[in-house]
């Protein structure tokens, strides 16, 4: 990381002692920069020095009580059976789980894959899919003034070795959170297969990896070089406050403030 | 700073691996809430979490070295500190309370911590004393580590006003300093 322009680094510091002024700007660079004030420099810049190393001084442990939740948001955002997660996912899987499955139902009517979440929801699709939609996407479950009007077909269910993996493993955590059976669904029964066993299900998906990340629901900064597409122009208005606590506890963790140029 | 491990703990981090993520966690959030102490005062331990939780939903898409990383997520966390403080002028009134104390009392002057013991909150202290421009370019470049172009992006601000509020405000320091009777 670049520690700043116009860096004066190592440079000594040239001017005679007596024309140095008490803020001589290369000296405040070298202080901004990360770096602490020369040996010769005037002793208002060692003294803003002083001040600017307690700044950065190695952190106290109340400014690292909150990883816990950060932790915890990082596991329900990149976790297995987080429900935030497996409902950007539902669209996905959706269409591996059910696909098949609706081509073998020959509903009454035409649904298209790309529909099918919303027929889920509305309780459009033939009982055999609604009642997996229930179990997987907490679907309503298939009424029964709804009947099948073409014959069924038996269903394969996704590749659970193929790209419909993950989503699989997905659906499987979020049903096993929630204490719902899945035995009966197909591709929960090829999940197994594919695992060696049900048993073995756990491990199993505990290898597949994530697939890329395509998500557009961040409201964050997003420019691909990491510049912020959101920079803020307001200006806070209030009066800084006043500190005048001390640290709770020993420093634990440095701030990145380097020691030497 | 990390440094040359960044790329690697950040590619980790966005792949899942928790104990990256954590690592840098703790190399940032202290400085986040630091910053946030000095330009917001109270709540920077909650704004510094919401920043790490809109950091965390868009960490997959981020792309960039570490000053990037960094300038990054001050940028989230100074829009945050914005929307904390128009909050605030909006309904409840300011109190002004120890900058990190759990207990919330008062303690004398931070000119006198600052003369007992130049610790880090009385530096704190110090620099939430300055005019707020002058205090956020203070805090963005020696506590963020941010040069002076990434801190006039997170500002929005000239690189040249950066420069000159960042020497300004490190002068005004120093007559603080002195007025506080602290000498090396």
């Amino acid at each position: 990381m670049s520690h700043g322009d116009d860096l004066p680094g190592d440079m000594p510091n040239l001017r005679p002692k007596h024309e140095q002024t008490a803020f001589d700007e290369d000296g405040l660079e070298r202080l901004l920069s990360g770096y602490p004030p020369l040996p010769d420099a005037p002793a208002e810049t060692r003294l803003v020095g002083e001040l600017l190393t307690a700044l950065s001084a190695p952190a106290a442990g109340d400014e690292l009580r909150g990883s816990a939740s950060a932790l915890r948001a990082y596991r329900a955002r990149f976790g297995m059976s987080t429900h935030p997660r497996l409902r950007r996912l539902r669209p996905a899987v959706l269409t591996s789980l059910f696909a098949t499955k609706l081509l073998a139902a020959s509903a009454a009517g035409a649904v298209a894959v790309g529909g099918l979440a919303a027929a889920a929801f509305s309780s459009s699709l033939p009982d055999t899919a609604q009642n997996v939609a229930h179990h997987l996407i907490d679907a309503p479950p298939a009424s029964h003034s709804h009947k099948d009007s073409g014959k069924t077909g038996t269903p394969v269910g996704p590749d659970p070795t193929g790209s419909a993996g993950f989503g699989l493993c997905n659906a499987y955590a979020h049903a096993k959170v929630h204490g719902k059976s899945v035995d009966h669904s197909v591709a929960f029964q090829n999940l197994a297969t594919a695992a060696g066993g049900a048993a073995n299900i756990d491990a199993f998906c505990a290898k597949i990896p994530h697939p890329s990340d395509s998500a557009t629901e961040s409201n964050e900064p997003s420019d691909g070089a990491g510049k912020p597409s959101d920079v803020p122009h307001g200006k806070p208005t209030t009066v800084p406050p006043h500190a005048t606590g001390r640290p709770s506890s020993e420093p634990t963790h440095s701030t990145g403030r380097p020691s030497q140029p | 700073m990390i440094g040359p491990d960044f790329d690697r703990l950040l590619a980790a981090a966005q792949n899942g691996d928790e104990p990256a993520f954590e690592a840098l966690w703790r190399e940032v959030n202290p400085s986040l809430v630091r910053y946030l102490r000095v330009v917001c005062g109270q709540a920077a331990e909650d704004l510094a979490a919401e920043t790490w939780i809109g950091a965390i939903r868009g960490l997959r898409r981020f792309r960039g070295d570490e000053s990037a990383w960094r300038g990054w997520l001050f940028t989230m966390a100074r829009r945050r500190a914005v929307d904390e403080v128009r909050r605030r002028a909006r309904g409840a009134p300011i109190v002004t309370t120890d900058v990190g104390s759990d207990d919330g009392v008062p303690v004398a002057d931070s000119a006198d911590e600052a003369l007992t013991n130049l610790d880090t909150r009385a530096a704190l202290a110090m620099v939430a004393q300055l005019p707020h421009m002058q205090a956020e370019v203070v805090m963005l470049r020696v506590v963020a580590g941010l040069d002076v172009e990434r801190v006039a992006a997170v500002l929005g601000r000239s690189p040249g006003s950066i420069r000159v509020a960042a020497h300004r405000g490190l002068k005004t320091l120093a007559r603080l300093l002195a007025e506080a009777g602290v000498t090396q």
